[in-house]
């Protein structure tokens, strides 16, 4: 896998996630996720705690919307390769919610998509270079 | 700066229209990284066809940012004498979307058309009030005699084959078509390495940039 070749020392994983407040889905059981309110930042065991809070961090600071998620063991994304990789990379895992998820009509609200780009451009404003992620000395 | 301007949007068409299913990923690779290439320093392409662009090489602290390109498909796995052909699915593709739908079947001879027939509601009614789609009873038609014919025209089993939609717009608000899961992360990731380039941002390590297939 590509995180082998790389070597990195942070990965920030972008993908889609539902939005489900469309007819069928079950909010309380899936996460409460509306397309049009932000991009969403997953809470998991496999998500780097300061990492996640930079990014949240780096939203509220500049006003991009977002919304919250919580993954128990795998979050289903790469943020898992890249995590449990080369010992352990510090990752996060911002989604960009997605209606009809596999079908041919997949929708993204056109928002998410640009406040899904500027967190991460915000996000990366805020990594230091030699940034140590450990919890403490 | 608008992260949805004429020559984004442009590229944000572009290569959401490709077909980029795993294995044939080669052509939006290059499509996206022709789009990163004034943002970027480097580009590198492993061997499976993860392609990822490199801002501010050479530090030694090094981030990724990274979206998956493949998009999810079929592979033919039968052909049937009367030239049919059922499928498996190449990742979530999911089967009770697929009757009447269109789809592009990747040979060496090209892209060949097909699509996904279904009996009528009333044949299907006379048979059975649960007749729900599934791997056991969808097929692919591409107008073919028999599976002599299938075979010449260039589709076997192993052909890879997605639907053939492309995307719009619902009320200037939302994007809508097939494999937006996870070309558009892709193209988040574009837009944050031009956003650096054009806002002069000095990154303090190396940025890579990645578009990650497997």
């Amino acid at each position: 896998m590509i995180t082998e070749t790389i070597q990195p020392d942070v990965a920030i994983v972008v993908d889609v996630t539902h939005d489900t407040n469309t007819p069928m889905m079950e909010p309380k059981k899936q996460g409460n996720v509306h397309a049009g309110k932000g991009p969403t930042v997953t809470y998991a065991p496999a998500v780097h705690n300061t990492l996640r809070d930079l990014i949240i961090e780096a939203a509220e600071a500049n006003d991009i919307p977002f919304q919250r998620e919580a993954s128990s063991r795998v979050t289903g994304t790469d943020t898992d390769a890249f995590a449990y990789s080369n010992g352990g990379v510090p990752s996060a895992l911002i989604s960009l919610p997605l209606r009809y998820m596999h079908t041919t009509v997949e929708m993204v609200h056109r928002e998410d998509v640009i406040n899904t780009a500027k967190l991460i451009f915000e996000s990366l404003r805020k990594i230091e270079g030699g940034m140590d992620f450990r919890y403490f000395h | 700066m608008a992260i949805f301007d004429d020559v984004s949007t442009k590229f944000f068409y572009n290569y959401l229209n490709n077909f980029s299913p795993t294995g044939y990923e080669a052509e939006g690779q290059k499509m996206w990284l022709d789009y990163l290439k004034p943002y970027i320093d480097e580009w590198k392409l492993d061997n499976y066809g993860t392609a990822y662009a490199i801002i501010n090489p050479g530090k030694d602290y090094k981030v990724v940012i990274e979206g998956h390109a493949d998009e999810i498909s079929w592979y033919v796995n039968y052909i049937s004498e009367k030239g049919f052909l059922s499928v498996i699915r190449n990742g979530g593709s999911d089967p009770v979307i697929a009757p009447a739908k269109r789809v592009n079947i990747f040979t060496k001879k090209g892209i060949v058309k097909g699509i996904f027939g279904w009996p009528a509601i009333h044949v299907r009614k006379a048979k059975s009030k649960d007749f729900e789609a599934s791997l056991n009873n969808i097929f692919i038609d591409v107008g073919a005699k028999d599976k002599e014919e299938v075979l010449e025209m260039g589709i076997h089993v192993g052909s890879v084959v997605t639907f053939d939609d492309e995307l719009t717009e619902l009320n200037k608000q939302y994007f809508v078509g097939r494999a937006l899961d996870n070309r558009v992360g892709g193209f988040c990731i574009a837009e944050v390495a031009r956003m650096i380039k054009e806002q002069k941002v000095d990154l303090p390590f190396s940025l890579y940039i990645v578009n990650a297939v497997q």
